[in-house]
């Protein structure tokens, strides 16, 4: 653990510096890190600044360096939007697929694996990629409702909450039927009603401007 | 009205009437407890509701964060209460049983989404590794 705080204190040192020189640097710093936890979650912040100072490449190989967890599905996205933003779509895409193919990691709740695919959904809707964005988040609602199925009350409502934040995205992408049909089905009635009513919101600016 | 004597409260808190001013009186402590697998920052589903916490350590998870809060007065749905935890001292959780039997609704009012779920991994790492 201790080793582990003086890993640490050296990443944070390492980030704050711009100095791409030093990625193989702050890979190996974090990827030293005892904890499977901290681990991914260093990992990551080392995929963000290899993002940042310009070495995708590396991000990519770094985030191949996690395990099969949260954070490398959210990692792969990253760097994904990354190279779409920079115009590499078709390398975008491959990666979205492995970030969405991450998402349904063993260790996961299926709320974690909705919230993931619906983050991937978002990203891809973000590069017009409409019909492969609409399949994700068919997949998004699935995870949800299995997860609203769950034994477990608090993870039965955190799938709840993922359904209406994917209900209340489509509403606010004016695709209000959609929303409807996912807030409908929703388990939880709190989460529900007050989606509904955001959907109503919605709803009535969009009938005002058209 | 004539105001009651301690003693009287007591008396009649004891027998069970119905007593607000009695309850509002004192202040309650409990302590909330959060399911958890993992201790990242993805181990916590905030929403604008805030976090599911529950009033009973819940089974089949790897761990179960504790968070202290304390509340005045009678519990019913919507009181708040405040978050005693040295670590989280500007949370608070309210009584959301529409949620759920026991829910209540943790909260960091003026925190950005990504900020609540960074300050509750701190604390669940602290608390438990």
């Amino acid at each position: 653990m201790s080793n582990d705080s003086e890993r640490i204190r050296l990443f944070k040192e390492v980030s704050q510096t711009q100095d791409s020189a030093r990625s193989f640097e702050i890979v190996s710093l974090a990827l030293a890190i005892h904890d499977d936890e901290d681990r991914d979650l260093y990992l990551l912040d080392a995929v963000r600044w290899l993002i940042e100072n310009g070495v995708w490449q590396k991000a990519y190989g770094a985030a191949h360096l996690m395990s099969e967890s949260y954070e490398k599905s959210q990692a792969l996205r990253e760097i994904a939007d990354y190279l779409a933003l920079i115009g590499h779509l078709e390398k975008a895409f491959s990666i979205f697929a492995e970030a969405e193919k991450s998402a349904a990691a063993e260790s996961l709740a299926e709320w974690q694996r909705a919230e993931l695919l619906h983050h991937v959904a978002k990203s891809l809707r973000r590069t017009k990629a409409f019909f492969k964005a609409d399949e994700v988040w068919e997949k998004a609602v699935a995870a949800a409702q299995k997860g609203e199925k769950s034994a477990s009350s608090q993870d039965s409502r955190d799938a709840s909450s993922v359904l209406a934040e994917i209900a209340e995205n489509f509403a606010s992408e004016e695709r209000i039927e959609k929303a409807l049909s996912i807030a409908q089905k929703i388990n939880d009635i709190g989460s529900k009603e007050k989606v509904l009513q955001k959907i109503s919101t919605y709803s009535q600016s969009v009938k005002k401007v058209a | 009205m004539t105001e009651l004597t301690a003693q009287e409260k007591l008396l009649r808190a004891i027998f069970g009437e119905p007593l607000t001013e009695f309850a509002a009186a004192f202040k309650t402590t409990l302590t909330l407890f959060r399911g958890l697998n993992g201790t990242n920052p993805s181990a916590f589903r905030v929403d604008n509701d805030g976090l599911s916490v529950f009033e009973n350590p819940l089974p089949d998870y790897k761990f179960n964060l504790p968070i202290r809060v304390v509340y005045q007065g009678e519990k019913m749905a919507g009181i708040v209460a405040k978050v005693v935890e040295r670590m989280l001292t500007d949370g608070i959780a309210e009584y959301t049983p529409q949620f759920g039997e026991n829910h209540w609704s943790l909260r960091f009012p003026g925190l950005e989404t990504s900020d609540v779920k960074d300050l509750l991994s701190k604390y669940a790492k602290f608390m438990l590794k």
